[in-house]
């Protein structure tokens, strides 16, 4: 175990200078005929990559394959960040990388930066992070995994059943994320069913409740997305709610708050100025509309004395999730040039981690 | 007085607390273990009569083989403690499976009282009375000249058909009970399974002995099973309520004939079957210890002279993997990767096999242990198996690698072996400076590489913005479509999203010739160049004035002249046609404004078109006389001017050059 501990350190936090392979990927027509680029992602994980290397997805307005695209080999797959046009400084080309279908079957896969509309996470210390989930996102659903770490992510989506189904997972991790089932009737926003592991720092919206097992449940907010009562063993400490529910889960004895004005998302969160300026940005604390004699209640409110919401801590919640790659962020030049003219462009890079 | 008093009465009282006060040590190998002891001799040097030691786990690092640093001579009454064996085998769905593997422990004489209990040993020598070694894996157990001893519960095997795996010398008196002890395969001749030598006395209940020979002398042989097993010499032994298993045909001195072994006749005891069937007596598990396991309804169950299952199979007896009557940790899983979170996710679980004790507590500490019953304590469901999720708080732990350590209690206040994992703190990501952008122009038949790209240093170095204004060369490029793919780089190497923009490549312009002249002519063109010149010296490409034609010996009539430019290419462009009538140089005026009346308005019409007046202005007007009225008058003033007499003279009349006709 310890051996294994090692191997997995020295996978997940080698330097991405250090990879074998870096392979582009870009279904565009014209593009994919260049050389080292290829237009199926499918294609890619059966024929050109081995263990350790990475996957750029680039820009598209069409998923790639289209379908279920099974992950059974461990690689890094990047995308392009979302929301691309409603944050400063993310990618030139606006387009996203999608992908209908994702089910992760390699243990240490990381997957980030990618529109996704289904993911299916069935194996171990699998890495989502970064990602712009639109339906749902089921971990374990075909058996018991272990670590899976899911943090940074934006996932927003109606769904009759659970937006995010743990269906079996040990220690897993949900960190800094977005969750909002917007289906009223959906029967969960978060279920898990067998499991164990921490829900730290993350926002639940939406009205279908949560299910947790086994779980340590701090430094979240819950608009009208709350706990169940069926839930069992949590330490839920440390909590923000629109409403008062979290009186049954420890109250203020646990400092978990609710129900008072300054405890609306309004008050505790940004809805008015990056409003329909920027669908994540919207998220970040109001520092700069609070009550003056309080405060925003979610400054600094955290079990580790970081702020409650998933902007906060070192992993905080990046904007457009954009992946851990530098990026062309802006590029202004002609489309033409002569022979002898040539032509020219002014470009602005941005990098990141 | 007093203080001989008082010195006796702290002299007792430490000797009170002495021994009343039992330490715990830890051993473990592990270069970052939170163990005081990273090998077991260091351990027993320094513990005291009746100290507990604990031996974990150490297979990891030598590929089950075992170890020296877990040797050790022991001299003074200890407990030892060890997590089991062959756990991978019989529990598979247990994640701690690491043994303590043994090379040599050496009972000496001041052991007595000694427990093992959960050791996998290659070599146990026992030179100390009342030894209790129970639960091990031993794959030879010697004792020499003792009395009293407890060997119980533990597989005493060995794959060397040279070792005896239970050699008993001068060794009286013991108890020898649910254990197994075997050689791995059946063994020829010679090869021992059990040899007393001058050893009398033992108590042989509940065992299965099988794969080899047997020595022994005046012993009790009962509630055993025999599998290919052959008594090579049993003075004055008794055998009751045993099984002998039908096998190879060993030949035992229970027949004199040397029959194989299924037909032998046991006439020293009662109640003891033969020639049973194995795959009536087994249950069919494969492991080292699981194969003896009788299953349910087997000829093996109660019918032991106690009441219970002969064979060591029963309530209370042989455990497998050594794991009973004491807690054991079987599941610790981390997140090793722990990406910054305060919590590091910890699920557990654990458990005691046994009838009367249950656990009741676990704690954990990161780094340094503070000793049993010194942790972080974790709430759990009390039972004989207990399994939960705890967050460990890492807040404060540095960046770099750390230990966790785990463990249980039971009711009765045993603490399990504490298991300890590794985890990472990783340091916060440095945010990586833009070190270039690279760029490549590809056309559509595919040559994009960017093995060959332009690279555009950041020239504001250590930002991880940086502005670049890209010129691309284009020479060389046939004109077309092409692809310009850009992206950037950062100070690790790392390339991000590559940018591809199409780019339309035109043929360059020629440059502007200047207009260098025309040409014209007259109703017949003679070919280009052979025109009538028009020189423009220091044009441009913009000609916008006046051009003079010469119309000598064209005849007066209707005609058309034409004209076309030249420019300093030498290309003549579209010819342009203006009709003209050329008149003689002698006036003749005719129907000048085409009324068809010959009149003096002909004449009038006749100066406005030629009564121009050589004044330098180059005005021409019918007002010649510029009385602001066009008459007849003006017509003389004419006349004065160029009118000819009949000698031929041009000019004004003599003597009235500064005439003009006026009203």
């Amino acid at each position: 175990m310890r051996s294994t501990s090692t191997i997995l350190f020295l996978i997940f936090f080698c330097p991405l200078v250090g990879l074998a392979t870096q392979v582009r990927v870009n279904n565009n027509l014209g593009i994919a005929d260049e050389i080292i680029v290829h237009s199926s992602l499918a294609d890619v994980l059966a024929n050109h990559v081995a263990i350790g290397d990475s996957i750029i997805l680039e820009h598209s307005l069409i998923p790639y394959d289209g379908g279920n695209i099974t992950v059974d080999v461990m690689v890094r797959i990047f995308g392009t960040g979302y929301f691309l046009g409603d944050n400063d400084c993310t990618q030139a080309d606006l387009r996203t990388a999608k992908i209908d279908q994702l089910t992760i079957t390699a243990d240490l896969v990381l997957v980030s930066g990618i529109e996704i509309e289904t993911v299916l996470v069935e194996a171990n210390n699998v890495r989502l992070t970064r990602c712009n989930i639109t339906s749902h996102l089921g971990l374990g659903t075909t058996g018991p995994i272990i670590t899976p770490f899911i943090s940074q992510n934006f996932i927003e989506g109606s769904n009759a059943g659970a937006l995010v189904d743990i269906a079996n997972a040990t220690n897993f991790i949900i960190k800094n994320n977005f969750m909002n089932n917007t289906n009223a009737a959906g029967t969960h926003n978060v279920r898990v069913t067998t499991g164990s592991g921490v829900i730290l720092n993350n926002l639940f919206f939406g009205e279908p409740d949560n299910l947790f097992h086994n779980a340590v449940v701090q430094n979240n907010y819950f608009e009208d997305s709350e706990i169940m009562p069926a839930s069992t063993s949590l330490t839920v400490s440390f909590n923000l709610a629109r409403s008062t529910f979290l009186t049954a889960w420890g109250g203020a004895a646990n400092s978990n708050y609710g129900g008072d004005p300054e405890h609306e998302p309004d008050s505790v969160y940004c809805f008015t100025l990056m409003d329909g300026v920027s669908r994540d940005g919207k998220y970040q604390l109001n520092a700069w509309n609070t009550d003056p004699n309080t405060g925003n209640p979610a400054t600094n409110a955290g079990a580790d004395g970081n702020d409650i919401g998933m902007y906060s801590g070192v992993t905080t919640y990046v904007l457009s999730g954009m992946p851990k790659l530098p990026s062309i962020a802006k590029y202004n030049g002609s489309v033409q040039g002569t022979q002898s003219g040539g032509s020219t462009a002014v470009v602005k890079g941005k990098s990141r981690r | 007085m007093n203080m001989y008093k008082y010195t006796f009465l702290l002299v007792v009282g430490l000797l009170i607390s002495s021994t009343s006060w039992s330490a715990i040590h830890r051993v473990n190998i592990h270069p970052n273990t939170t163990a005081l002891y990273q090998d077991f001799q260091s351990a027993v040097d320094a513990a005291f009569d009746g100290d507990t030691i604990y031996l974990e786990a150490n297979s990891q690092f030598i590929s089950e083989t075992f170890f020296a640093t877990y040797s050790a001579t022991i001299d003074i009454p200890l407990v030892v403690f060890g997590p089991g064996y062959l756990i991978a085998d019989n529990k598979p769905g247990y994640n701690v499976v690491d043994e303590a593997l043994c090379s040599t422990i050496n009972l000496g004489p001041g052991a007595a009282g000694t427990t093992l209990r959960g050791l996998s040993i290659n070599d146990l020598q026992v030179n100390s009375d009342f030894a209790q070694i129970d639960h091990n894996f031993i794959s030879q157990l010697e004792l020499n000249n003792v009395l009293g001893y407890d060997i119980e519960q533990n597989l005493i095997s060995s794959p060397n058909p040279a070792d005896i795996p239970l050699l008993l010398n001068n060794s009286n008196n013991g108890n020898v009970s649910f254990n197994i002890i075997a050689h791995e395969s059946p063994q020829a001749p010679g090869q021992y399974v059990v040899f007393q030598n001058l050893s009398s006395g033992t108590d042989f209940n509940h065992n299965v002995m099988a794969n080899g020979f047997v020595v022994a002398e005046a012993s009790l042989f009962h509630n055993c099973i025999f599998v290919d097993l052959t008594f090579e010499d049993f003075d004055l032994c008794n055998f009751n309520n045993d099984i002998f298993v039908t096998g190879a045909p060993v030949a035992t001195d229970f027949d004199a004939e040397g029959n194989p072994n299924d037909q032998m006749q046991i006439l020293l005891g009662s109640n003891v079957q033969t020639e049973i069937d194995p795959s009536l007596l087994f249950a069919g598990n494969v492991t080292l210890d699981g194969q003896y396991e009788t299953y349910p309804g087997s000829f093996a169950d109660g019918v032991a002279d106690d009441g219970t299952n002969i064979g060591p199979f029963n309530f209370g007896g042989y455990g497998l993997s050594g794991q009973s009557d004491f807690p054991f940790v079987t599941n610790l899983f981390i997140a090793e990767n722990t990406e910054f979170s305060y919590l590091l996710p910890v699920t557990y679980s654990a458990v005691i096999d046994s009838g009367t004790d249950i656990i009741i507590e676990g704690e954990y500490f990161v780094d340094n242990d503070p000793g049993f019953g010194g942790g972080v304590p974790v709430t759990l469901t009390p039972g004989n198996t207990v399994d939960g999720f705890f967050g460990a708080n890492i807040a404060t732990t540095l960046t770099g690698a750390h230990v966790i350590g785990f463990r249980v209690r039971t009711q009765s206040g045993l603490w399990s072996g504490t298991e300890e994992t590794t985890f990472v703190v990783d340091p916060i990501p440095p945010l990586p400076s833009l070190a270039s952008i690279s760029y490549v122009i590809s056309d559509v038949a595919g040559s994009a590489d960017f093995a060959t790209a332009n690279i555009l240093d950041n020239q504001d170095g250590g930002s991880d913005l940086g502005f670049f204004t890209i010129t691309y060369d284009l020479s060389g490029y046939a004109p077309g479509l092409y692809y310009l793919s850009v992206r950037a780089k950062d100070e690790f190497g790392v390339e991000g999203t590559t940018y591809v923009t199409p780019m339309l490549v035109l043929e360059d312009q020629e440059e502007l010739p200047t207009l260098s002249a025309f040409e014209y002519f007259v109703d017949v063109d003679p070919g280009y160049g052979e025109g009538n010149p028009i020189l423009l010296s220091g044009a441009e490409d913009l000609f916008d004035s006046d051009v003079q034609f010469e119309l000598t010996g064209v005849p007066p009539g209707q005609h058309t002249i034409y004209l076309r430019a030249k420019d300093s290419n030498g290309a003549y462009g579209v010819t342009q046609q203006q009709d003209i009538y050329v008149v003689t140089d002698q006036f003749s005026i005719l129907d000048q404004n085409n009324d068809c009346v010959i009149d003096i308005l002909d004449l009038l019409a006749f100066l406005g078109d030629y009564g121009c007046i050589d004044d330098g202005t180059n005005n021409c007007s019918a007002d010649v006389n510029s009385d602001g009225a066009t008459d007849i008058l003006d017509i003389l003033t004419f006349l004065m001017f160029y009118g000819a007499d009949c000698q031929g003279t041009f000019g004004l009349v003599p003597g009235q050059e500064s005439s003009t006709f006026t009203e």
